[in-house]
């Protein structure tokens, strides 16, 4: 490669996830199989027909050295992001760059955000009727008063993306996209852009979800892709597999430095991957909410397109794969027309079963899973039970040693948007 | 990896042009309307009509009149009985005409190089939420769990902000990139810059762009009284929103939507399209400052301005026309005369600034939709609306902000900012269109 060339590199990666902090330790676990999935903890969750997820251990805002006056409008899903923004940064060594704060740029796909019950009920409490019915005269005159002035900014998912920059003080380009897997996407694509177009200098891209909570429990059984049979027989998600039967949320978060591939190699960086090409396709499934077979397909043919690649050059799809009947079903049909060919020699991968759905989280993790795999030329086991047999493909259920150079990776959106991003091992 | 990632990129960046607008807002539901009531200082805010809200300490909002609102729950009759959020159907409307505007309505048609960028705002959090789960004054969360099927379809749970800009893909067969932007009061300009972008290096030959929010519903409406920056008054509504003026005490809130059609040159010339203006730049930065409240310079401001300047490859002296974000607040208002300034230098004092919000109130995420359509009509017509209800002149600003009386001058560009909470910022520029001798 020349020093010249305009290819877009990660320099830095931020990991956050049910099965640890940091690249290593969630490699580590998922080498070895683990899943973080599991019994829900921080409230009850035995009234909800799915009881189960893969929760973050416990980020405290102190050790983060976030001061109380800015945690109170914060939450999981704030403190993931701005850990991995830090790590990601550091590692990237932009703490010590000489690159100006407005040529650093942001992008990230964010999740809804959920207020937390005992945020509005004094407020809810103070404007109930003698008979318990909501009195809207009492609520605009007392009962509003009773919630934090402040508590509006932690509702819109774009003030945790702006407690980040001030952290970090970066002050360029940037967008929050919401809400499901593509937005992250999204936030990686335009990062990748504004870097070509040299709006910014270096970049940090990537998404988080959402925090586990009563509410984001409910909007995604009100959606239908959660198991809702509680089966802990088997792993609760499994991708891919004859007996799937619905997806489980996620707690998780990466976040990547991008920058040239000239500038890493001025700053003595170095570049764990390449991210070479990426593309979007929108079309709904009618019987389901999300992308249909076509905009999968289209989705993938113009990733390969734009990275200047053919379908057989791929090595490894890290696929959306989430444990949906329907999701999984249009994304095998779709692998099989793309990579017709060559499907024999189509490895593919998934790690919902053992990360959950992480939504805007969830392409950045899998970038940086794949980052870990192209360094060690190791797939790791897909957590699932017996495939459909409908798969021409090689599903990944033990870990496999290959020679890894080129990955695939696919996400969907809840409302049909369908995402694929490629990245190349630096080389 | 020269041929990584849009092939195009490596070619001239391809050119960006306007050619359909629709909009809904408290001035009505067609662009040709609201443009002349906007153009006379006709103010779209009027007295609260949400039942119950009686006690609000906001009543004065820019509300889409009932009228209005049952129209369009008549053109969209099968999402008005599934949707529960009125800016989903607000931005169902201004796609719709804008689209017809731009002569597409042969839906049917697979449209894959075709695409939305949407703002939206946040969900509704309702009171009922809460209190339909209460036993012995506390959040019972079993229950809740057990009964979730009971949750209102108004409510946050149900409905996610993607999906305003997933039923216009679904409902008019755009089958490219699909996204939705959330950066609070700058999400709207934010959108059409990524919609400006996608076109320009090839992700997508045609852009659906914009933004539609709502806010008026009881914790909406209390919503920026907590954070400080509503105003409460109970004077008139119609002279409550009072951008620039020393006067000025806080937003007024307006619902609604404005969407514009941006799509390649040459592609609209094929289709034999009317072609209102170009996109010339985009441009977004960061305060890195408060979450609570802008840097008192002004410095993203001044950033995003210079960036969009910069991609535009345009000088300060080339614009004519500013559509501020202006949202009557002290600090807002303030902070972006003293960017305009900076950025400007000698030549701010020539250029004619308008706030859209004092005609339709703040829209919050989806403002930069109808003030880029108001943009894009100056710019193409000579004409630019007034700010009104600026009568008290405030020292600290002290630019041409157009006060009360509409304007006839020739527009070769204007500029169009948009702050948001948090401190994003995003500045999109607009220039006449002159075929391909430019």
């Amino acid at each position: 490669m020349s020093l010249t060339d305009n290819r877009v590199v990660i320099t830095g990666a931020g990991i956050v996830c049910s099965l640890g902090i940091g690249r290593d330790e969630v490699w580590d676990a998922l080498l070895s199989g683990k899943t973080g999935i599991s019994s829900i903890k921080g409230f009850d969750p035995s009234g909800f027909e799915c009881k189960s997820a893969a929760q973050v251990k416990d980020l405290n805002p102190r050790d983060l050295g976030i001061h109380p006056r800015d945690s109170r409008i914060m939450d999981t899903h704030s403190y993931m992001l701005m850990k991995c923004a830090r790590d990601a940064f550091s590692q990237a060594g932009l703490d010590k760059a000489s690159i100006p704060k407005e040529d650093i740029g942001f992008f990230a796909g964010m999740g809804m955000v959920d207020y937390k019950a005992e945020d509005l009920l004094p407020s809810v409490l103070k404007s109930l009727n003698s008979s318990g019915s909501l009195n809207y005269d009492m609520f605009y005159t007392d009962g509003y008063r009773e919630i934090y002035p402040l508590w509006p900014l932690s509702m819109l998912n774009n003030i945790s993306f702006c407690q980040v920059a001030i952290s970090l003080d970066m002050r360029g380009e940037n967008t929050v996209f919401s809400p499901h897997a593509d937005s992250g996407a999204q936030a990686i694509a335009e990062g990748v852009q504004t870097l070509l177009d040299s709006r910014a200098q270096a970049v940090l891209s990537g998404g988080v979800s959402e925090k586990i909570s009563p509410f984001s429990l409910v909007r995604g059984l009100l959606s239908g892709i959660l198991n809702t049979s509680n089966d802990l027989t088997e792993p609760v998600c499994r991708p891919f597999a004859a007996g799937r039967n619905g997806t489980v949320l996620g707690e998780g978060c990466g976040i990547l430095t991008l920058e040239s591939h000239q500038s890493a190699v001025e700053r003595g960086m170095q570049c764990l991957a390449s991210a070479t090409g990426y593309n979007f396709a929108f079309e709904s499934d009618e019987k389901f909410p999300g992308p249909s077979a076509r905009a999968l397909g289209n989705a993938m043919q113009g990733a390969l397109n734009s990275a200047g690649l053919k379908p057989s050059d791929i090595d490894l799809i890290i696929a959306h794969g989430d444990g949906t009947i329907s999701g999984d079903k249009n994304e095998i049909l779709a692998i099989h027309k793309i990579f017709a060919d060559c499907i024999d020699k189509v490895n593919v991968f998934s790690s919902k079963g053992a990360l959950g759905h992480l939504l805007a989280g969830a392409p950045a993790v899998d970038i940086i899973l794949g980052i870990s795999m192209l360094d060690s030329g190791i797939v790791p086991p897909t957590i699932t039970s017996s495939p459909d047999s409908s798969i021409l493909f090689n599903l990944v259920r033990k870990p496999l040693r290959m020679n890894l150079q080129k990955i695939l990776i696919n996400c969907q959106s809840c409302e049909g948007q369908a995402a694929s991003i490629i990245i190349e091992a630096a080389g | 990896m020269e041929n990584s990632v849009n092939p195009d990129k490596n070619h001239k960046k391809r050119r960006v042009v306007v050619t359909g607008l629709g909009m809904a807002t408290s001035l009505g539901l067609h662009v040709e309307e609201s443009w002349g009531k906007a153009l006379n200082g006709i103010s779209g805010i009027s007295k609260l009509t949400l039942p119950f809200a009686e006690k609000s300490p906001v009543q004065a909002v820019g509300e889409v009149g009932e009228k209005d609102w049952q129209k369009i729950q008549e053109e969209f009759k099968e999402e008005s009985l599934t949707e529960g959020e009125r800016r989903t159907l607000f931005a169902l409307w201004a796609a719709k005409n804008a689209l017809s505007d731009a002569g597409i309505s042969d839906y049917g048609k697979q449209r894959d190089n075709c695409g939305v960028a949407l703002a939206a705002g946040l969900g509704i959090n309702r009171l009922e939420d809460i209190q339909n789960w209460i036993n012995d004054r506390n959040f019972n969360i079993k229950r809740f769990g057990m009964e979730y099927s009971r949750v209102h379809r108004e409510s946050i749970m149900r409905n996610n902000s993607h999906r305003p800009s997933a039923l216009i893909g679904k409902r008019f067969g755009l089958h490219g990139m699909n996204c939705t932007v959330t950066t609070a009061c700058a999400s709207a300009t934010q959108a059409i810059g990524i919609g400006y972008r996608s076109v320009q290096r090839g992700d997508a030959d045609l852009m659906v762009a914009g933004g539609a929010d709502s806010m008026i519903n009881p914790v909406g409406l209390v919503f920026f009284v907590l954070l400080s920056a509503a105003a409460t008054s109970s004077e008139s509504p119609q002279t409550l929103c009072r951008p620039f003026d020393r006067k000025r005490a806080g937003l007024v809130m307006g619902e609604g939507a404005g969407i514009a059609i941006l799509e390649e040159k040459s592609h609209a010339v094929r289709r034999g399209a009317k072609i209102y203006c170009e996109v010339a730049g985009y441009g977004s930065s960061m305060d890195a400052y408060q979450v609570t409240a802008p840097h008192p310079q002004g410095r993203g401001a001044e950033q995003s301005m210079r960036a969009a300047l910069n991609d535009a490859g345009m000088n300060s002296h080339d614009i004519d026309y500013i559509n501020a974000h202006g949202t009557s607040t002290k600090l807002n208002d303030a902070m972006e005369t003293n960017a305009i300034k900076n950025v400007f230098q000698d030549h701010a004092k020539n250029i004619a600034i308008s706030s859209s919000k004092s005609l339709i109130g703040h829209l919050l995420a989806a403002s930069g939709g109808p003030e880029f359509v108001f943009t894009v009509l100056s710019t193409e017509r000579n004409k630019v609306h007034p700010t009104i209800n600026l009568t008290s002149p405030d020292p600290k600003c002290d630019l041409d902000y157009v006060p009360n009386m509409h304007r006839s001058m020739t527009v070769r560009a204007a500029l169009s900012n948009s702050f948001g909470f948090g401190g994003q910022n995003a500045s999109i520029i607009i220039i006449k269109y002159h075929g391909d001798e430019q």
